[in-house]
């Protein structure tokens, strides 16, 4: 019997030793692709796997020091209505990213473009009601609301409590930035960690309103009040169905309950909906530029601001 | 819980070290308590019919051995124990077969009969313990063994979780004295069981897994393949059966062995038999031998004129093939396997006239090559009514396998649309070759962990970290996505 304990203990020592060498060189060239390809992780390296590649562009955008005066940020909704109107301005800094950073990562968005301008005006948060839920999640929580703000160093405005809510749910270990590119330039670590993530601990958000959410909003609102700087909450148009109806109702029940309520009494009242065949799924709207920027001068009608938002080419 | 998830790989270990922590006394009761969570795992609701079971058979078999003296009542009793097996698995596996049965027979006199469908869950492992269960109950009556007098053995008997969800079929005079005996630890027995672990994740996960993935292509479209692909198809789900069948068992084996029981063995090289009759011989053996010792020589078996023989076989084919499912074409499947023996012993004298004719020796090498390849190619059919959905898919696969045949499918990559990309292909290739050179090594009686243990430690280490790797590479490679069953652990 001891024998053999020895033995296994020597043998998995020795095994162990060896994966962990394989983790390390599937992050590495020229390995990579191969030990993606023989561990069938390759679409880990793709699509709905980037979250972290998707924001970071984001993150350096909004450090960068330039003659912006007002940032639109959101989520993927903000994103697809705004994002293409870059060009035509140039007070506004337009970052509408995606729902998953959650209200701490549009928070470390805005404390950065505050940082490096100092003549800001003016800031959008431009989210659908269902971002306002977002909490720190298993699915795709940990690319959108972790790795981007870990690898840009940029996580350093984080309470403690947001903190130690992290590590309950993502591990401490996974939190400390080799850890992070480890993960990152790795298609089998990321298969690894997020399926992993999804059996051991799955954490979804519901239909309150996160602690996550009432912090770095109300944060977020202090420190453009110590800087001088107006905070707009602005809402999405919905989908006009009578799932999405009953949702608003209790969502909107969850936040008349919070302290955003008292910071921004109208994000409700602003609400639109739209019809069905306007929206592309349940949330994404659909249509021409056109199309779009009709829906645009629906919200700055609703939510009387963005009002110089530039929305086409100017002869 | 499969022999294959993540909660198998972690609970697996904690139970074999508390196995061997506690007390001998307390062992049994351990493995009685870790048997009946791996049942639960499955649906709590299970363990209630599993215990009730348990305990007829308990009580039944204590009573008929105390009226051995009155052949009426050990009779009855032995009557009473084996319809209370045989009443759970008739509801639970067939009463819908039955009434869907029903409904067909009236439909053809144009009575059209709407009974209902009732929404019941097959209990894991049913068809294997209820065997085990009547197998135990005839050989107490029979007095081959003695009622066990233990009801904690007996339910460890009934329930032991390496081999209660699939097998193999144990006998009670087998497995029964060693749960009672004291289990000392035996270094050999659990290396031996970890290695044999190790080749049955290796059938299941490396050649299981992927022959699974072009049998699902093909079968599931159909229409869109022909000739050459769909004997591929074929011939795949005969070494998918088979590695996910022998797999499983591997696994069970080495469990036990790690645990430090033995199990029957299960299979013996299948496809390299040379006739069907060899075939049944090699092939899912516990439950062979249970039909050969319970229902064919009862029936008579082969004592008698030749027709009651053949009757008695095609009797036992027929009820195994509807053992193996609640449906006509595993019947089929089981009728057609019944028929390759009547045929294989009626044209006996006619084949050995050929091969005098054609100036071949009974065993040589040509021969016996000829003999497996045929063997394997008839089993491979009859896998066909195995694995479609009904008769008609069957028909319509052996329609398609001879229409169309372009054996230029093999070269000009249309092989690729089968499911599996170059890679998966050649691994699969690889490992049928590694197969087939293993069952061709073990034929010839060489045992290959014998082998590896004559090695030197550093090549032996080698070669157990490769397989390792190997296997925790293709645990990875099928990691978050859907779990295939064993197939066998549906039936």
């Amino acid at each position: 019997m001891k024998k053999l304990v020895l033995k296994t203990l020597l043998f998995s020592v020795l095994l162990s030793l060896v994966l962990v060498g394989i983790l390390i060189l599937s992050a590495k060239e020229p390995y990579k692709k191969l030990i993606s390809v023989a561990t069938n992780s390759t679409e880990y390296g793709s699509g709905y796997n980037q979250g972290a590649c998707e924001i970071i562009p984001y993150i350096y955008k909004v450090q960068t020091k330039d003659a912006y005066t007002k940032l639109i940020l959101g989520d993927s909704v903000c994103f697809r209505m705004f994002s293409e109107l870059q060009d035509l301005n140039k007070d506004y800094c337009i970052a509408g990213t995606n729902r998953g950073v959650t209200m701490a990562g549009q928070y470390i968005l805005a404390e950065q473009f505050l940082e490096n301008h100092p003549d800001a005006t003016e800031i959008y948060l431009v989210v659908i009601e269902d971002s306002l839920l977002t909490d720190f999640e298993t699915g795709y929580g940990y690319q959108y609301a972790v790795m981007p703000f870990i690898e840009t160093d940029t996580f350093t405005g984080i309470e403690a409590d947001t903190l130690h809510d992290l590590k309950s749910v993502y591990g401490s270990f996974f939190l400390n930035k080799e850890m992070v590119m480890l993960i990152e330039h790795s298609d089998l670590n990321k298969k690894l960690y997020y399926n992993l993530l999804n059996k051991v601990n799955p954490k979804f958000s519901t239909l309150e309103i996160p602690d996550v959410s009432i912090t770095y909003i109300e944060k977020m609102y202090r420190l453009c009040e110590e800087k001088g700087v107006t905070l707009y909450l602005v809402p999405e148009p919905l989908k006009d169905v009578e799932e999405r109806r009953e949702l608003e109702a209790q969502i909107r029940t969850s936040y008349e309950a919070s302290p955003l309520y008292e910071l921004f009494p109208d994000y409700f009242e602003q609400l639109q909906y739209l019809p069905p065949d306007m929206f592309a799924d349940n949330v994404h709207i659909a249509g021409t530029r056109e199309e779009l920027n009709d829906v645009i001068r629906i919200m700055q009608k609703n939510s009387n601001c963005m009002k110089d938002l530039i929305l086409e080419p100017q002869n | 819980m499969l022999f294959h998830s993540t909660d198998f790989f972690v609970l697996f270990p904690i139970i074999v070290l508390l196995f061997y922590i506690v007390p001998h006394k307390f062992r049994s009761v351990w493995l009685l308590l870790a048997s009946y969570y791996f049942y639960m795992s499955w649906n709590p609701k299970y363990a209630v019919l599993l215990m009730i079971s348990t305990l007829v058979a308990y009580g039944v078999a204590i009573v008929i051995q105390k009226v051995k003296g009155n052949l009426v009542l050990k009779r009855g009793f032995l009557f009473v124990g084996i319809f209370f097996q045989l009443a759970q698995l008739c509801f639970f596996k067939y009463f819908n077969f039955g009434l869907t049965t029903l409904e067909r027979i009236f439909g053809i006199f144009h009575i059209k009969m709407e009974l209902p469908v009732f929404d019941l869950m097959l209990p894991v492992g049913i068809s294997f313990y209820s065997f085990l269960i009547i197998g135990y109950l005839v050989d107490v009556y029979k007095e081959k063994t003695k009622a066990e007098t233990s009801i904690l053995q007996f339910a460890l008997f009934v329930s032991f979780f390496p081999n209660f969800a699939a097998g193999p079929i144990e006998r009670a005079n087998h497995l029964l004295p060693q749960i009672a005996k004291t289990r000392e630890f035996s270094y050999e027995l659990v290396k031996k069981g970890l290695l044999l672990m190790a080749f049955g994740y290796f059938q299941k996960l490396v050649i299981a897994h992927r022959a699974g993935i072009v049998v699902d292509q093909v079968y599931g479209n159909l229409d869109t393949f022909h000739g050459v692909q769909v004997l591929i198809a074929v011939f795949c789900f005969a070494i998918q059966i088979y590695c996910d069948f022998s797999g499983y068992t591997m696994i069970a084996i080495g469990a036990a062995n790690v645990l430090g029981f033995q199990l029957q063995p299960n299979f013996r090289q299948p496809y390299l038999a040379r006739s069907i009759q060899d075939f049944w011989r090699r092939w899912h053996i516990s439950l062979s031998g249970w039909f050969r010792d319970y229902l064919y020589i009862p029936l008579g078996g082969n004592r008698g004129k030749k027709w009651k023989t053949y009757r008695n076989l095609m009797i036992t084919f027929l009820i195994s093939g509807l053992w193996h499912g609640a449906s006509w074409h595993f019947v089929i499947w089981g009728g057609l396997n019944g028929v390759y023996e009547i045929a294989g012993d009626i044209t006996r004298k006619s084949r050995s006239k050929v091969r005098t004719m054609l100036q071949l020796k009974e065993n040589s090498f040509v021969h016996q090559m000829i003999q497996r390849v045929m063997t394997f190619f008839l089993v491979s059919l009859t896998w066909i009514f195995f694995r479609a959905e009904g008769f008609r898919v069957a028909l319509s696969v052996i329609k398609k396998m001879c229409s169309e045949f372009h054996p230029s499918v093999l070269w000009d990559g249309s092989i690729y649309e089968l499911g599996l990309d170059r890679y998966n292909m050649v691994v699969l290739l690889i490992a049928i070759v590694l197969l087939v050179m293993v069952d061709v090594l073990h034929e010839s009686e060489k045992s290959i962990s014998s082998f590896l243990g004559k090695q030197p430690l550093f090549l032996r280490w080698l070669c157990y970290l490769s397989i390792s790797l190997i296997l925790i590479f293709q645990i990875i490679y099928q990691f978050g996505g859907p779990a295939s069953d064993f197939i066998y652990s549906k039936f």
